[in-house]
């Protein structure tokens, strides 16, 4: 195993994805460096025959974890974009819109989340999305139009009484 | 986009989160943040990391072990050429070796001193001081950041077991034996040269030597050396890396050396801790050592049920398989992962599992992961153009380090660890004789790193069955201290189930990985297989996957 080259082929797209999900870079580095770490004591146990796979996994999983832990209770059903409409061209209500996408995704059933950042954030194809995360192609485009349908649901306010519908 | 048949993402998607997800894409990559991560992400491919062993083999291997390495490689390089003898008497005649780098590192002038007669060397630069005695297996070191002085047993640090074999070569050419026996470990010759030729009105033997560095198959390095044709001296030994720096060594031949540690600067008063293994604890090393070097030949078939850490949330173990045969020092590993039918497929630990393993073989591709002719192992390339042919990997004794993945296939590995913490300068070990918490009639080995790194497991716990003479039948990574709540980060492998081999050395049947519940290796093991020499030679195999025993 040449543990540089693997770091080197594919250290920036584990970098590049936790970037997409924390957008800080202390947390980046810190989940870049778990990813490895956890991807080095998998490899102890057993051969690992696509890298690529398991640090795309990995990082996803991991960088969702930390948004969970840095935001203590996250409910898909209380978070809203709806508050950037004022200005959507913005790069300040963008940037409030990812960040406030980044707590949603991380409300999202697990699977949810992965398969909607591999999707839209790395632009994998459902089969790419089933190889990684070990998944039938069928299942993946469920999980995504779940993943879709949640997220954009809280583009539009509430009507009264709606929330406690859903 | 990855795939071009597919469409493009961005068109499922509206609105605001349409906006967000452009916007999270174009927000651009802080470069040298990436850059720092992954120059930290670089150091976790150190095995040490995970085992204390292994840090300390990384940590020690310091330019005190380069110095004997890269001289000891050099002579022993030497040894085909028709003046061999006339260098071993010329050398075997002087009473102590002395030599000095210049060049690149001759900032931290390092210099050494060895004595074949008496067998003891020492080596001295800026990071670190040492003195061994090869007879007493006794090593005195001194890190003069710390002022401590350490006294170590020998054979626990790599640099030593280097500088040991630095002494065997040069005993052996002491002795007059023209063709050595020992060789010189991490490195393969890859040609030589030899010319005479003249500076200054005086004239010289050179040879040029060049060999490959085995853990890394892509560096290369030169040495040459330059004899007194006359007094066949060795006087000098240049050395050069792929990069094109270079290092020069300059050797003579004084009547007087270092009597001891203290002869080379360590201040007298210099804090003493003699982690010399003594009592119990020597014993318990003396019997892991013997479990691992005396385990019978075999030929095994192993079960990983399960690899959840991969694929966690895909709701189905995959099983993997093995197959082990080890005859000596030599062994082979192949493995393969099941066909798709196999997923979520438990294997049957409690009921009759020969149908299944049959089955199995069947339809299993088996592939070489690892084969160590005894000197070096080679690793199966396992995709690409390249597949089912071999790298050279490195030395036997860096199997542990370089293959890690493989070496769980082994039963040793888990009960005869070569990562049990022998004695070193790094870390601390407790020997409890009547532990609590822990299985039955045990003992406890703990480990202590007295300095870690950040990123370094600092405690590792080894509960050893006094009963079945010392085997490791718990083995706990700890990221905090023991008396202290568990962490998730822990690691504990568990061994249950226990057969012997002929000769009665206990081995575990069945290991519980990471403590996790669920991940298991069962190992069957066959000690009457007929094992082909062949087997042990890096080749594709054609043979035996019909043959094996399945399930015996």
């Amino acid at each position: 195993m040449d543990w540089n080259a693997i770091v080197r082929d594919h250290g920036p797209t584990v970098f590049g994805i936790a970037w997409r999900i924390l957008g800080h870079t202390a947390d980046v580095q810190d989940v870049t460096q778990e990813v490895f770490m956890e991807a080095y004591r998998l490899q102890r146990r057993q051969p690992v025959r696509n890298w690529e796979a398991l640090l795309r996994r990995l990082a996803v999983c991991r960088a969702l974890d930390r948004v969970r832990r840095r935001r203590p209770t996250v409910s898909i059903n209380d978070l809203s974009l709806r508050a950037s409409r004022a200005s959507p061209e913005s790069d300040a209500m963008s940037a409030e819109l990812a960040e406030r996408l980044s707590e949603a995704i991380s409300g999202l059933p697990e699977r949810e989340g992965e398969v909607f950042c591999l999707r839209y954030f790395e632009d994998l194809s459902n089969q790419q999305i089933a190889d990684a995360l070990d998944m039938h192609p069928g299942a993946v485009a469920a999980a995504l139009h779940k993943a879709r349908a949640k997220l954009e649901a809280l583009l539009y306010p509430p009507l009264i009484g709606e929330k406690n519908e859903r | 986009m990855n795939d071009e048949t597919y469409p493009d993402s961005f068109d499922e998607l509206r609105g605001d989160l349409r906006v967000a997800v452009e916007y999270v894409k174009r927000r651009p990559i802080p470069q040298a943040t990436m850059d720092e991560a992954l120059d930290r992400a670089l150091h976790c491919g150190s095995p040490g990391r995970w085992t204390a062993h292994w840090s300390r083999r990384k940590a020690l291997v310091g330019l005190a072990g380069a110095v004997a390495a890269c001289l000891a490689i050099g002579f022993w390089l030497l040894r085909p050429s028709d003046s061999w003898a006339d260098v071993v008497k010329a050398v075997g005649a002087k009473p102590w070796i002395h030599g000095t780098i210049h060049g690149a590192a001759a900032d931290q002038s390092p210099e050494f001193w060895i004595s074949t007669s008496r067998s003891v060397g020492g080596l001295r630069s800026q990071e670190e001081i040492s003195f061994f005695d090869e007879r007493l297996q006794i090593v005195d070191r001194y890190k003069p950041a710390e002022k401590v002085l350490y006294r170590l047993p020998i054979s626990s640090t790599q640099d030593l077991a280097q500088s040991q074999e630095l002494l065997d070569v040069f005993g052996q050419l002491f002795r007059g034996e023209a063709k050595l026996k020992t060789g010189f470990s991490g490195m393969a010759l890859k040609d030589q040269k030899r010319r005479r030729v003249e500076k200054d009105g005086q004239k010289w033997d050179e040879y040029e030597l060049h060999f490959q560095i085995l853990s890394q198959s892509n560096s290369d390095m030169g040495m040459t050396f330059t004899v007194d044709a006359q007094t066949h001296l060795p006087h000098s030994m240049t050395m050069q890396g792929d990069g094109g720096k270079s290092v020069e060594w300059t050797f003579d031949y004084p009547e007087n050396g270092p009597a001891d540690i203290y002869a080379l600067g360590v201040p007298k008063d210099a804090k003493l801790i003699d982690r010399m293994p003594t009592g119990d604890m020597s014993r318990i090393l003396a019997a892991i050592q013997a479990g691992r070097d005396r385990f019978d030949d075999f030929q095994a078939l192993v079960i990983r049920n399960e690899w959840p850490d991969l694929f966690p949330t895909a709701g189905k173990p995959i099983p993997m398989a093995f197959l082990v045969w080890k005859k000596g020092n030599r062994w082979r590993i192949e493995t393969a992962l099941p066909p798709q039918e196999y997923f979520g497929n438990h294997f049957p630990v409690d009921k009759d599992h020969k149908q299944w393993l049959r089955d199995l073989f069947k339809k299993a591709l088996f592939e070489p992961l690892a084969v160590c002719d005894g000197k070096v192992v080679y690793e199966g390339e396992m995709e690409g153009q390249k597949r089912g042919t071999f790298k050279l990997l490195g030395t036997a004794d860096q199997a542990d380090s370089e293959c890690p993945e493989v070496m769980g296939a082994m039963p040793a590995t888990w009960c005869y660890p070569r990562d049990f913490n022998a004695p070193n300068d790094r870390t601390e070990e407790i020997l409890n004789l009547k532990p609590a918490g822990g299985p039955p009639n045990t003992v406890l080995v703990t480990s202590r790193v007295v300095h870690p790194r950040d990123d370094e497991i600092p405690w590792q716990r080894f509960w050893l069955d006094s009963a079945r003479g010392y085997v490791v039948v718990r083995h706990d990574l700890l990221t905090a201290d023991p008396a202290k709540p568990p962490t998730d980060h822990d690691i504990q492998d568990l061994m249950d189930q226990w057969e012997q081999t002929p000769s009665g050395i206990w081995y575990p049947t069945r290991v519980n990985v990471g403590s996790r519940g669920g991940e298991w290796y069962h190992f069957f093991l066959d000690f009457k297989a007929d094992m082909p020499d062949d087997l042990f030679k890096p080749t594709k195999r054609t043979v035996l996957t019909e043959q094996y025993p399945v399930g015996s």
